[in-house]
Formats: C-alpha cells, sequence, structure tokens
C-alpha cells in the first residue's frame, strides 16, 4: 500500500502544471472564460455609464407600456391600446409562420427542381440550370423588390380586381368567392363555428384510433413477416372517422366565410395581402434554388455501384430509390439543409423592405416610438439566436438519428 | 461544434445576467466602469464621454455633424452632384456660420426616421435637423432636448381626387399607408381609434416604396404632414389626379434636437434660431443688413447684429455671429421662400412672425 503510494504520488505532484496537458486546458477555459466576464461587464458598465448621463437607465419596463401603433397584418389580434410585448409577439408568429410555410413548400419545389436537374431530358435539364444559375446570384433583397414592385404591385386595383364567382345579394352585398388584385388574395374559406369543439373531441378520439390500428398493424407485420400498410390505412380510417362524425353531429362544426367587396377593399374570407405573398413565393423561389442543389449533390454523390448492386438484387425501381438511394442521400443533405433552413428564418427580415410588419420591423418600430435601442437589439438578438438554435437542434436530432451507425 | 454551442450560451447569459442585475441598480460598480470606459474605447459601442461640451468638440473637430433626411424634396435632399440642399440643410448652414464664420463646415450624415435619435443619443451626429416633431415622450424618455419649433406642421392625407373622399370619415375600410418610425404612425392609430374608423395600415420604412404603393393603389390614402402633402403632390407628373385633404389630424411642431445635458449647446441651436426668427420680425434681409446696421437706432437690432452687448462672446461664438447668418443664408422667410416658398408652393400659414399673424416669437436679445 504504502509503495504504491510512494510510487505514484511523486509522479503526479512532480509534473508541472504547465506540463500537464489536462490542468493546462482546464486553466485555459478558466482564463478564456474570466476573461469574456470582464469585457462584457466592462462594455456594459461602459454602455450603462453613457446612457445613465443621458438620463436613459436601461429597464424592461417599456414592454408593457402601450405601443400607440397599428400594425397591417397579424395573426393575434392587436390595436393601438396592446402592449408592447404584445406587438414583439405578433411580430413574432409572423416571422415563424411564414418561414415554417416557406420551408415546407421551397422544400417540395427545390425536389423537383433537383429532380429536373438530374433529368435526361435536355430541354428541361437546362431550364433548371439556368433557374438555379439565375437565382442562385440575385440578392434576396433585389428579388424581393423586383418581385413586389414590378409583379404584385402591377396586378390589376382592386376596382379592376380578377373575380369569380360574383353574386349579388338582397342587401345590396356583393359577395364573391375568389379575387386577385394589388391588394392580395381574397377567397372564400371556411372557419370554426361556435359548436366547433365536440367535433374536435371527435377527431381526436379519432386520431386515437388510427394510432392503436397503426400500432396493431406494426404488431402483425413483426408477427407473421409479410408487409403491411401502417401509413395508408390508419391514415384512411382517420380521415373516414373525421368526415362521419362531421356528417353525424347536429350542428356544423365549420361555416364558410364569404369575401364580401367593399366600397376600398374586400372584407371577410381568407385574405392574403400582396405583401405576405411576396415575402412567401420571393422566399420560396430563393431558397428553393439553394436546395435543389443540396439535394442533387445527395443524390449524385452515391456511389454507381449502389444502384447497380440494388437492381442486381432485383429491387425494382421505386424500392431502389426508397430503400437504397435516399437513406444514402439524406446523410448527406441534412447538414447543409439545416443551413438553409436557418436561413430562410432569419431572411424573412427583409420583409420591412416591402412592408410586411415581420419581427425585425416591428422592433425597429417600438425602437425608434420607445427610443429603448440597447433592450430591444438585446430582445431581437435572443429571440433569433432562440429560433436557430431550436431549429439546429430538431435538425440535429434527426440527423443523428439517421447517420449511417458504422459499426 | 458542441463548444461553440455552450460558448455562445455562456455569452448570452453572462449578457442577460448583467442586464437583470443591472435595471435595479444604477450603475453596478462605479469604480471598475471608469477604468473600463478607456479600455473599451474602441469597442463597438460609442463611448459618450461628455466631459468635454459639443461646442468643443465641434470647434477642436473643424466640422459639425447633422443628421438630416436625404429624400425630402423641398426640407433636404441630396442632390445628383452628391451636395445636398433644402430648408433644413439652410438651417444647419446658419448654425455652421454661427460657430465658424463660414456656412461650409458641415458634415452630413443621411438618415432615416427610424436611426435618426439612435445616431443623436450615441454621439454619432452632433445636432439632428431632421422633420423631427417635438412631444413630451421624445423630450424626456429619448434623452434629447430640442428647440422651439422652426415650422408649424400639421398631419392630412393624400387621396386619389376622383374617388370622393374628403372627409377622414369617408376613409372607412381603406388602405392607408405611413411611414415607420415617424409621430404620423401614432397619430394616424390614435386618431382612427378614437373616431372608430375602422382601416387597414400598411407601413413602409422607405418614401419611394410608400409612393409606388400609393401610385399604383395598392392604398387609397397616404398620410404625411401637410408640408409633406405638398411636395408629395409637386413630385408627381399628373399631380391633378390626387389631392390632399383639408382636415389636420395632428400638431407636429418640428425642432432642432441635441443630446440632453448640453445647454451650451443647446443655447446655440436655440439663439440661432431666434436669429433667423428677429430678421423675419423687423424684416433685415441678407440684402439690406449693412444698411441696417449703420442706420439702426434699436438698442435691440445692435445687439443682434453685435454692435451692442457681446451676446456671441458669452456663448462662446464671435459676436457678429448673428449679422454674418443674416448676411450669408438670410432671415427666416428668405431661407423659406428660397426652399419651400418658390420652388415648392408651400404657404408660410403658422410659419410666419408673430407680429404678421403667425408663431414665430424670438425672445428678446437683452
Amino acid at each position: 500500500m504504502e509503495d504504491g503510494m510512494s510510487l505514484t504520488r511523486p509522479n503526479k505532484t512532480n509534473i508541472p502544471l504547465w506540463q500537464d496537458t489536462h490542468k493546462r486546458q482546464i486553466l485555459a477555459q478558466f482564463i478564456f472564460a474570466v476573461l469574456v466576464i470582464v469585457i462584457v461587464s466592462l462594455l456594459y458598465g461602459n454602455i450603462i455609464d453613457s446612457l445613465s448621463e443621458i438620463g436613459m437607465i436601461p429597464s424592461f419596463r417599456f414592454l408593457r407600456m402601450d405601443s400607440n401603433i397599428d400594425i397591417s397584418e397579424s395573426i393575434i389580434s392587436v390595436d393601438n391600446t396592446s402592449s408592447n410585448l404584445r406587438l414583439i409577439v405578433s411580430g413574432f408568429l409572423n416571422t415563424i409562420s411564414i418561414s415554417f410555410l416557406a420551408i415546407i413548400f421551397s422544400t417540395i419545389l427545390g425536389l423537383i427542381i433537383a429532380l429536373c436537374r438530374l433529368s435526361t431530358n435536355y430541354l428541361i435539364n437546362k431550364l433548371a440550370v439556368i433557374y438555379i444559375e439565375i437565382i442562385r446570384n440575385i440578392p434576396l433583397l433585389l428579388l424581393l423588390l423586383i418581385w413586389y414592385r414590378a409583379f404584385f404591385l402591377k396586378l390589376p386595383g382592386i376596382k379592376e380586381a380578377i373575380i369569380f364567382g360574383k353574386t349579388l345579394q338582397e342587401g345590396g352585398q356583393t359577395q364573391l368567392s375568389f379575387s386577385l388584385s394589388n391588394r392580395g388574395i381574397s377567397m372564400a374559406w371556411l372557419r370554426p363555428s361556435d359548436h366547433f369543439t365536440p367535433f374536435l373531441v371527435c377527431m381526436a378520439i379519432a386520431f386515437v384510433v388510427a394510432i392503436a390500428l397503426g400500432i396493431f398493424l406494426k404488431h402483425r407485420e413483426n408477427h407473421t413477416g409479410k408487409e403491411q400498410r401502417i401509413i395508408l390505412f390508419p391514415f384512411l380510417l382517420f380521415i373516414g372517422l373525421s368526415l362521419i362524425s362531421y356528417a353525424l353531429l347536429p350542428n356544423a362544426a365549420l361555416q364558410k366565410d364569404i369575401p364580401v367587396l367593399g366600397k376600398f377593399n374586400i372584407s371577410g374570407g381568407l385574405h392574403i395581402t400582396a405583401e405576405w405573398f411576396s415575402l412567401f413565393s420571393g422566399l420560396i423561389l430563393y431558397t428553393s434554388a439553394f436546395i435543389a442543389e443540396i439535394f442533387r449533390a445527395g443524390i449524385q454523390g452515391i456511389p454507381k455501384g449502389q444502384i447497380e448492386a440494388a437492381r442486381s438484387l432485383g429491387l425494382s425501381h421505386m424500392k431502389t430509390i426508397r430503400l437504397v438511394i435516399i437513406p444514402q442521400a439524406k446523410v448527406v443533405i441534412i447538414p447543409p439543409l439545416t443551413s438553409q433552413y436557418l436561413g430562410v428564418a432569419k431572411n424573412t427580415s427583409l420583409g420591412v423592405a416591402i412592408g410586411f410588419p415581420d419581427l425585425f420591423a416591428i422592433t425597429g418600430t417600438i425602437i425608434n416610438q420607445s427610443g429603448r435601442a440597447l433592450e430591444m437589439i438585446i430582445l431581437v438578438m435572443a429571440i433569433y439566436l432562440t429560433l436557430s438554435l431550436l431549429t439546429s437542434l430538431i435538425m440535429n436530432l434527426y440527423n443523428s438519428r439517421i447517420q449511417i451507425k458504422e459499426r | 461544434m458542441k463548444k461553440r454551442v455552450t460558448l455562445a450560451f455562456v455569452l448570452i447569459s453572462v449578457l442577460v445576467l448583467c442586464l437583470s442585475c443591472g435595471g435595479k441598480q444604477e450603475s453596478p460598480e462605479p469604480t471598475t466602469t471608469s477604468v473600463a470606459a478607456p479600455a473599451v474605447a474602441a469597442a463597438p459601442a460609442p463611448v459618450v464621454k461628455e466631459k468635454t461640451s459639443t461646442l468643443q468638440q465641434v470647434k477642436d473637430r473643424g466640422y459639425i455633424v447633422v443628421g438630416v433626411n436625404a429624400s425630402n424634396p423641398g426640407f433636404a435632399y441630396l442632390q445628383e452632384d452628391g451636395s445636398y440642399t433644402g430648408f433644413e440643410i439652410d438651417l444647419a448652414k446658419a448654425l455652421s456660420v454661427a460657430v465658424f464664420g463660414t456656412p461650409d463646415k458641415l458634415e452630413f450624415r443621411p438618415l432615416t426616421s427610424k436611426e435618426r435619435f439612435i445616431a443623436l443619443q450615441s454621439g454619432e451626429i452632433d445636432v439632428l435637423i431632421r422633420t423631427a416633431t417635438i412631444n413630451s415622450s421624445r423630450d424626456t424618455e429619448l434623452g434629447l432636448d430640442f428647440t422651439t419649433p422652426y415650422f408649424y406642421d400639421g398631419q392630412t392625407f393624400v387621396v386619389r381626387d376622383n374617388i370622393g373622399i374628403n372627409t377622414m370619415e369617408d376613409l372607412e375600410g381603406a388602405s392607408i399607408a405611413v411611414l415607420t418610425g415617424s409621430t404620423t404612425e401614432t397619430n394616424l392609430a390614435a386618431i382612427m381609434a378614437s373616431k372608430q374608423i375602422e382601416y387597414r395600415p400598411l407601413t413602409f420604412e422607405n418614401l419611394d416604396e410608400m409612393k409606388s404603393a400609393f401610385i399604383n393603389d395598392r392604398v387609397d390614402a397616404v398620410s404625411v404632414d401637410k408640408s409633406s402633402a405638398v411636395v408629395f403632390l409637386a413630385q408627381f407628373e399628373d399631380a391633378g389626379d390626387f389631392k390632399g385633404l383639408e382636415e389636420t389630424i395632428s400638431k407636429e411642431p418640428l425642432g432642432i434636437a441635441v443630446r440632453h445635458g448640453d445647454s451650451a449647446w443647446k443655447d446655440i441651436c436655440q439663439w440661432t434660431l431666434f436669429a433667423l426668427f428677429y430678421g423675419d420680425e423687423h424684416a433685415i434681409t441678407s440684402a439690406n443688413v449693412d444698411e441696417v446696421l449703420s442706420t439702426t437706432t434699436s438698442p435691440e437690432t445692435k445687439n443682434v447684429l453685435g454692435k451692442g452687448k457681446e451676446i456671441g462672446a458669452m456663448m462662446g461664438l464671435s459676436n457678429d455671429w448673428a449679422y454674418q447668418i443674416i448676411k450669408q443664408v438670410g432671415n427666416y422667410g428668405e431661407i423659406f421662400d428660397r426652399n419651400l416658398g418658390i420652388p415648392m408652393k408651400v404657404t408660410r400659414g403658422y410659419n410666419k412672425p408673430w407680429n404678421q399673424g403667425g408663431l414665430f416669437y424670438a425672445n428678446p436679445f437683452n
């Protein structure tokens, strides 16, 4: 025992601190952390000093004050008596809703373009190349401005709007089912009525039943080794049960919301403003060009031997794609795709140029109206960081799940 | 990758921690902060160490940095050759004459309405002359000081002539565009809410985008200040198709803004304005100022023109500062006519001296 101690101890203590790699690393980390804290607190103290000199001590109290401004579109209801915080939330919702939809649609469009790009048909192939090269080389801001000013604003005005399904009601109201003008798109829409809750309950039950069926089918597949339609049948069951419950319920769960032509604008129905649609379509056009190239890289990165091997095993064309190409392509595609998705969320901030009230536009206005630049910038940075880290986290989790496990 | 994320978290949390502590108390440790200032002078946050007065800074630097608009014809406009012209530019020139004796010691910083106050707070500019409406929250919360107004404006609407809009009530259900970050935006929201008129707002950051939305009939009306409405209309080729409404929905007194807490510098801006008003009140123009100087018997006029009390010296300026302003730039009326009255057909309205039925009143030079 004593021998052992005397053998190991001198060894450990004899190593000087600057030669012990492990300790050195910890020390370096510690010094760096201290340095960061010192610099940040110095900066902070300096800012506080300067601000209090002109009588502005930073505080977040202004978030609870009335905003005094109206914004053009919002998912939650806001007016000029809403607090600044509520306005920020509304801007945040605008940002995430538009980026979420843009991500989905640009992925679909990107996939289609990538397939065109891989096509052996000369015309389709070259058209895809031209599309990708042109879009990728135009700055997004320019694309948005062209799209908004040269296309959407040049659509017919509200008086000459393109209208379908126009009917004159008794009260002198003009109803319509679809209209397109430079104010945006209005169309008839279904909205939840007062009797929506029972239907929601029925849908939840249908969902649970469908999941149960899915589990049962999976179980049977494992048991018998026979392939089952695990996705299709539960899905059809869910749709079927929902439709039956809708028909059987005494009060209609959804009601029609039909647009009405007013003196200046069309009210009611689903209204998509020209600004929203410009930003949305601009983002899709721009992002899909990048995504198409990512998909192409992923698919072309698979060695030809893999496909030949699949064929020689007797797999059909669809099965080759589903079981051999996609699983391997995904591994290459996901990381760069994540960066593209992150980019979409940040690019929505360009909506400020065309009058779309996203998070950035609204915070800019609040900064100006309240004068709280420092606080707002910190808040916006924190929100965008959270959003990006969240997207990144989801994609990384997915990525680690699909990585090829090499044993 | 993981390390970096952690690092980012640490950074942010430290920042947030600092802030949440600091919100409650005043500057946490005065000893460290005073050491801090020189060490981080080159850091991104602009340092507003105003131990020396703005006047001294300006004199040391040799020119005044003025925050202006670059795209507001008549008031301040960046011309093709890179020079600025307009009413507010001439006010800046008067300030330059007061401090340096010549009208060209200026550097113009074009700013949007969003950026303007931050630029002033952070010390990037010395003075802001950019159609800034004076109101209580800006005066107190934003850490600014304003001179008395140099222009009395009011907000109105520009609409198409042929769609039967004559009063504000006719705008029920209309789409209305405003510039974001202006008092126009808050006034519009307030008046529409109080009159219970439903409308659809559309906010733009840039005047050009707003104009093109209006011309293309994306919006039914544009809400702007009356003076801007006249200028706005003057730019359209088919201006006959548009009109401004008679109603004025707000008071918009425009003033020169400086940082809070430097009253010597504010005095200079204020009395420069008063000198311009005084010239207008007493019909002292750039053409007759020499004649007035040699013939006047009024002690106040002598004070203004530098032959009586040493008013200039008390403000740290040369004694003939006001004489030079009127001689080189002209009085208020001349500046108005040159930039707004003659080319833009803006009427004087309230922007006249008190003895001619307006609101300008130069405090006595005694």
